[in-house]
């Protein structure tokens, strides 16, 4: 047998080495405890002084999927989902871009996700139809509406420029005056209620006011019906006709 | 695409609406002639049918109210086929631009000329009065068809047109005498009424065109004289022996204003036609000439120099309440009162010739004729009071024009070898 050191007595058998190993065990112990307590949040501190801003995804894919967890979060213990968030990224800009924190507010994707039905041709014109009586209304006088004044706004007057109604007006006014014969027959100035219709079709012409000759009288109802149809209105309107005999450029 | 769509929502919107709204829209007129499309007339041999729509066309257009349409315009044919239809394609006739259609038929029965003729208003598609007739010698066809187009006219326009009337006239024929001419309104087929180798002026016509009074010298005094239509031989109308410078038939009853000077004094009276019952209308010391009755045959306009120079006045027949006229300028004279009422025109001195203004019978308003750069004078109107003949020496001697009352459309109806002047417009013929 050779003569190799054999020791007789086991370190276990150590006072001194059991003594030691129970310190390093308490002391493993209380590190992992340690790591195992502690709170969560401070684990997503990957950058000293990050900022944060909010970059939300298109409104239109936003809603049609519910978001996605967050990949790195732990795995939390709620048993909530997640409240219903646009998808965020957090990137990192310069901190003197300011964050928009307010005006992408985020909408709950699944209530918008759900769009209203289309509307019906009988509610969209019902809701032209207030638009246009709004309209109107605001622009008519505050006074009780008397029929010249309202008559005689597009005729020019400052202010009362009809973008559609005007340049209509004028070719109107041409037409008419281009097919008006017979005028120096005139000396009086008849006047005529005319109805149209959306295609500037004459659907109603009555003599308003005779010019005191009914031959004149003829002269100017014979230009507005060689002037029909009329050119197509802006808009469906009836208006009152004065054929003035009195020439200009 | 959509603000297409929109826009006609907008107007469907609006179609519907109940508050439709009413604006109000002034024309002024572009001073046009009625197109009237003329169908050449249905029967007769062609050169009858052709010679009627020559002169018929001619007639429309000399009233300035009505234009004839271009027959190589027409869709439908050019001649009347089916005087009898009930209907006219009336979207064919508007489609050339047609406010009227005239069709007719001619026949030629035992040397009288025949004529039915129909006026369509195309725009309504309506006739316009009824069927009308007409007949003359075969001889005057061009004067049946001025008749015919003057009834059409009416039609249109509610008074008739003058083509057929005639203006009578004074000329000297490039002689030393002057002598009464008649012409037709458009200056066609001048003849000569008198042929005394003396001086004759101032032709006016009776209310029914068949009898002029004129001045003569061809008794050697100035005189009153009437001359008739047909055979029938020329009086003098006044007996006495008081010198008689001119006299103007009323419009409406058998009374002549008479410038006559008794003991010096030149005054207006008035006469009977057969020269009886006279009366003084003024009786200023002042010389009173160149009459013109108003339409209702109960004023005289006149020109007279009681207030120094010749400036025209109106007299009241039944008031007897005298007004002047014409206060600017310091000659104004030759007062014509319009058939219609509505104005009196009159020669205004400027410089050393004369134009012709209209003035408003109450004053109120005076406006320019005829300014040419000579002079103009002697305004007679036509019997529908939309022209006016004249005279002027704007080509060096003098001459007849006619103008419309407007200051359109001067034309020069006599140009012969001598002066003319005293126009005298007829009432209508028939």
């Amino acid at each position: 047998m050779s003569s190799f050191y054999v020791p007789t007595e086991s370190l276990l058998q150590s006072r001194a080495f059991r003594r030691l190993l129970a310190f390093s065990l308490v002391g493993h112990v209380v590190v992992f405890l340690a790591l195992v307590l502690r709170p969560a949040g401070r684990t997503q501190l990957i950058s000293p002084s990050p900022v944060m801003i909010q970059v939300v995804s298109a409104p239109k894919s936003a809603p049609a999927k519910p978001a996605p967890p967050p990949k790195e979060k732990p795995a939390p213990p709620e048993p909530a989902p997640p409240p219903p968030k646009p998808v965020v990224k957090e990137i990192v800009i310069p901190k003197d871009v300011k964050a928009l924190p307010e005006k992408p507010k985020p909408k709950p994707a699944p209530v918008e996700e759900k769009k209203p039905p289309p509307p019906t041709a009988e509610e969209l014109l019902a809701k032209m139809t207030e638009q246009v009586e709004a309209k109107e209304a605001a622009a008519a006088p505050q006074e009780a509406p008397k029929e010249a004044p309202a008559a005689t706004a597009v005729e020019g007057a400052a202010g009362a420029f009809d973008p559609l109604l005007s340049p209509w007006v004028a070719r109107v006014r041409t037409l008419v005056r281009g097919n008006w014969s017979g005028a120096s027959l005139c000396k009086g100035t008849p006047q005529f209620d005319v109805d149209i219709d959306g295609g500037g079709q004459l659907t109603h012409i009555a003599l308003a006011e005779s010019s005191g000759d009914s031959y004149c009288d003829d002269t100017a109802e014979r230009a507005l019906r060689k002037s029909n149809p009329l050119p197509p209105p802006p808009r469906a309107l009836s208006f009152t006709l004065s054929l003035n005999p009195k020439e200009t450029q | 695409m959509t603000r297409a769509l929109l826009a006609a929502l907008a107007l469907t919107l609006a179609a519907g609406s109940a508050s439709a709204q009413r604006i109000h829209i002034d024309v002024n007129a572009a001073q046009k002639p009625i197109p009237v499309a003329v169908q050449r007339f249905a029967g007769g041999d062609g050169a009858l049918a052709d010679d009627f729509y020559g002169s018929l066309v001619a007639g429309l257009e000399f009233s300035s109210v009505v234009v004839h349409v271009n027959p190589e315009a027409f869709v439908e044919p050019r001649e009347t086929k089916d005087f009898e239809a009930p209907a006219v394609p009336c979207d064919n006739w508007k489609a050339i631009g047609a406010e009227g259609l005239v069709q007719g038929e001619l026949r030629e029965l035992q040397g009288r000329a025949q004529v039915r003729f129909r006026v369509w208003d195309t725009t309504r598609c309506r006739l316009l009065g009824e069927v009308g007739f007409r007949e003359r010698d075969r001889a005057e066809l061009p004067t049946l068809a001025r008749l015919v187009a003057d009834d059409i006219v009416q039609r249109f326009t509610g008074r008739r047109g003058v083509s057929s009337t005639e203006i009578a006239y004074v000329s000297d024929d490039g002689r030393h005498n002057k002598e009464i001419w008649l012409m037709n309104a458009d200056g066609s087929s001048k003849r000569r009424l008198t042929n005394n180798g003396s001086i004759n002026l101032f032709p006016s016509w009776s209310p029914d065109a068949k009898t002029l009074v004129y001045t003569s010298f061809k008794g050697g005094l100035s005189e009153l004289y009437l001359l008739f239509r047909g055979t029938r031989p020329g009086t003098k109308l006044i007996q006495t022996r008081d010198e008689k410078f001119r006299g103007v038939w009323s419009p409406n009853d058998d009374t002549i204003a008479a410038v006559v000077s008794r003991q010096g004094n030149t005054d207006l009276y008035t006469v009977s036609a057969s020269g009886k019952d006279p009366k003084r209308i003024t009786e200023d010391r002042s010389i009173e000439s160149s009459p013109s009755w108003s339409p209702d045959g109960r004023k005289l306009a006149f020109v007279s120099d009681r207030t120094g120079n010749p400036q025209i006045f109106v007299k009241d027949l039944d008031s007897g309440e005298v007004r002047r006229l014409t206060y600017n300028g310091d000659y104004n004279a030759s007062p014509a009162w319009s058939p219609t009422g509505e104005w009196i025109a009159y020669a205004a001195q400027a410089g050393n010739d004369f134009d012709i203004y209209l003035i408003t019978p109450d004053g109120s308003f005076t406006q320019p004729l005829v300014t040419a750069n000579r002079g103009d004078e002697d305004p007679a109107w036509s019997p529908d009071g939309r022209k006016i003949a004249f005279s002027s020496n704007r080509r060096g001697r003098k001459e007849v024009y006619r103008v419309d009352v407007n200051g359109q459309n001067t034309t020069l109806l006599t140009d012969g070898a001598g002066n003319c002047t005293n126009p005298a417009w007829s009432p209508w013929l028939e």
